[in-house]
């Protein structure tokens, strides 16, 4: 690697740390789809007349929200659902999961099983997705590859790993298969790194 | 209507006007993908067009560049590389020239573009150029550009002492080079003519500037070229002149070395034609004594018996036996003696003709014996010659040439041994050469100058004895016969000489 490779690091890092993560609209769509389906167009409505976004509620799939955002409204229908974040995160995830699949190269879409795609996720679709939008604050993911089990080792300064539990979900449903996920450790509770533990059945 | 239906209708409407912003944006952002697209679509095609350009230019320096190889001559290098030149530059024309230390022009060439239109264009005109040449203040020319690298463009007005309206155009004058050392005044520099400003592409001309430190370095080389073809030349003819100057030393060497051995050759010759003239006088006699014994053999007034009684007592008398046994004896010597002359006097011939030096199949045992017949009166008194020849050795050679050598190896070997000594000349085979090999026990080689004794004048005989020639023009002979020549010198044991020829089958 050059030193012009190392600075534009550089630049990517210290941007990073400056600026407001930033979160693709259609991430937002797919959510007001989400609540819509599940809760109607007014509880959507309610939603963002409460939340102080500064977006005012109107998102276009191809532009970059502030990351807060997204916390904010997951927070509002949390309190209004009197639901755990976690537990409409994973939701959210697991509904949002045949949306972003369209984006995955065809390699992944052919997968033959959920543990194949599962690591693809890394190498394949995340590169893909950097072609398509090249500012996408994307997650890194390790594995350990056992047996019985795949651990996704998440880390990401979002903290989304509620989300890719449901996209884990969300790709077993894909696949017709039946997958138990759950974390051996987790950033929220102080851990350098969240381990999806994923089960198959 | 409800409140219920209000609030909901309302909830709609809000969720329509964010929709409709969001469109709104999401088209912002589609015209300013587009505005982007269009610009870098702009963009693209410009840097293709100068692509394109670039193509070209690099297509130009690579022509000049194999032109520059191809050219025949100086003259013809310059007039391809203005007639490329501004036939890339689309120029009408292009004109070289060399201003002299005098201010005078020389080396005038005018090129016009190949493909181009063939309007009559006032600037092409060779009239015209030259008129704006005169008229032009070259002196000023020659100082402006004798200590610059780069051409500049200028109206040919600047130049004028005197304003002329009609010579105007716009000229680009490239310095290709000025003459470095004593002739420093010198400036060779190519111009394009233009009718107008217009017409000049500054782009093209910079290709040009690029291409002509290659060209004032081709013609630069093509002038190197022609001075080495022309010392080439030189070089050549005086070595013919040599070699034919080398051809007269051959013969004056011969003629000298004939002049050295005339006396023994005169002796030689005179000592036969001394016996057989006292043979013939005695044969004289004898035939009077003869005729004595048979004169009563013919006398008619003696009977038979008395005529054979007489001529028995005269033939007792006259000793008749030994007459004719001596006269037997006498003709074969004198036969002998004079053989002896007619052989010497061929070989002599056969030596000293001014033949050509075509080599030929010779017999190297009959040239041996020549050389030694020559030599006869040299050696026959304090020397002893050992031959040892194979038989039927024959080599391609020339038999004057080859005589001069072998005379000149015998007689340094006598030259050696001068209170006399063994010659030993032995002629073999040996692989695929014949080896002659001509051995002496003379006073032998120092060996600081064996490596001198076929440099031409190193003697070291006394003076008149030697031209200090013969050893250094047989190395040239032999070197002719290409044969290989060994020497083998011990001081006071004596010399071997060896000489390896190439076999004439």
């Amino acid at each position: 690697m050059n030193s012009t490779s190392y600075l534009s690091i550089l630049i990517i890092v210290i941007k990073a740390t400056i600026e407001p993560l930033r979160m693709k609209g259609i991430v937002f769509n797919q959510l007001q789809e989400f609540v819509e389906i599940h809760h109607g167009v007014m509880a959507w409505d309610q939603a963002i007349l409460s939340c102080d976004l500064p977006s005012e509620g109107v998102y276009v799939s191809t532009k970059s929200y502030q990351d807060s955002e997204l916390l904010t409204l997951v927070g509002y229908f949390s309190d209004a659902l009197k639901t755990p974040a976690a537990d409409i995160t994973r939701a959210f995830g697991d509904f949002v999961f045949d949306r972003l699949l369209t984006f995955a190269a065809d390699e992944a879409k052919n997968a033959k099983s959920l543990r194949d795609f599962l690591l693809m996720v890394e190498d394949i679709i995340h590169v893909e997705v950097s072609k398509l939008y090249h500012d996408a604050n994307l997650p890194s993911f390790g594995y350990e590859n056992n047996e019985e089990s795949l651990v996704m080792i998440y880390r990401s300064p979002r903290k989304l790993c509620y989300f890719s539990e449901g996209l884990i979900y969300g790709a077993a449903r894909h696949f017709n298969e039946t997958v138990v996920v759950s974390q051996s450790q987790c950033m929220h509770d102080g851990a350098d790194s969240c381990h999806l533990v994923i089960e198959f059945k | 209507m409800s409140s219920e239906h209000q609030q909901e209708l309302e909830a709609y409407r809000r969720v329509l006007e964010r929709e409709r912003r969001a469109r709104k944006l999401a088209e912002e952002q589609l015209e300013d993908y587009s505005r982007e697209i269009y610009q870098s679509n702009a963009l693209l095609a410009e840097q293709t067009i100068q692509t394109q350009a670039k193509q070209q230019h690099l297509a130009f320096l690579i022509s000049v560049a194999e032109d520059n190889w191809r050219s025949e001559s100086v003259a013809d290098l310059i007039n391809v590389y203005l007639q490329k030149s501004c036939t890339f530059l689309t120029a009408p024309v292009a004109v070289y020239f060399q201003i002299e230390v005098d201010l005078s022009l020389s080396r005038l060439q005018i090129a016009k573009p190949t493909d181009l239109f063939d309007q009559p264009c006032r600037v092409a005109d060779k009239k015209f150029i030259n008129a704006t040449l005169e008229h032009m203040d070259l002196a000023k020319i020659r100082s402006d550009f004798l200590s610059r690298d780069r051409g500049a463009l200028f109206s040919s007005m600047e130049y004028m002492p005197e304003a002329k309206a009609e010579l105007a155009a716009q000229i680009y004058l490239l310095p290709v080079f000025h003459s470095k050392g004593k002739e420093l005044n010198k400036l060779s520099c190519m111009c394009f003519y233009y009718e107008q400003l217009d017409d000049v592409d500054l782009m093209k001309l910079e290709t040009i500037e690029a291409s002509h430190s290659i060209f004032s370095v081709a013609i630069e080389r093509k002038k190197a070229e022609s001075a080495l073809k022309k010392k080439v030349n030189e070089l050549l003819e005086s070595n013919t002149h040599l070699q034919q100057i080398q051809q007269q030393l051959i013969e004056s060497e011969k003629l000298a070395s004939l002049g050295q051995l005339s006396a023994g050759i005169a002796h030689e010759i005179n000592n036969p034609v001394g016996f057989v003239l006292s043979n013939l006088s005695t044969m004289a006699e004898y035939v009077e004594d003869v005729t004595k014994v048979l004169t009563p053999l013919y006398d008619e007034s003696l009977g038979v018996t008395d005529r054979i009684s007489q001529w028995r007592a005269l033939s007792k008398e006259y000793e008749m036996d030994f007459l004719l046994d001596d006269t037997n004896k006498i003709l074969v010597s004198s036969v002998q003696g004079l053989e002896r002359v007619k052989d010497i006097v061929s070989d002599l011939g056969s030596f000293a003709r001014m033949d050509s030096d075509d080599l030929v199949t010779v017999d190297v045992n009959k040239v041996i014996h020549k050389a030694l017949n020559i030599l006869k009166n040299e050696l026959k008194y304090n020397h002893i010659v050992e031959l040892d020849l194979e038989d039927d050795l024959k080599i391609l050679g020339n038999d004057g040439q080859l005589q001069q050598v072998f005379i000149n190896f015998f007689i340094n070997a006598k030259h050696a041994m001068p209170d006399g000594g063994h010659l030993w000349i032995s002629s073999k085979k040996v692989r695929e050469r014949v080896v002659v090999s001509i051995k002496d026990e003379g006073h032998g080689i120092a060996p600081e100058e064996v490596k001198e004794i076929f440099t031409p004048f190193f003697t070291t005989k006394p003076p008149g004895q030697g031209t200090g020639l013969g050893l250094s023009i047989s190395y040239s002979i032999l070197q002719r016969h290409h044969a290989k020549i060994s020497v083998d010198s011990v001081v006071d044991q004596g010399t071997e000489f060896k000489l390896s020829f190439i076999p004439s089958d």
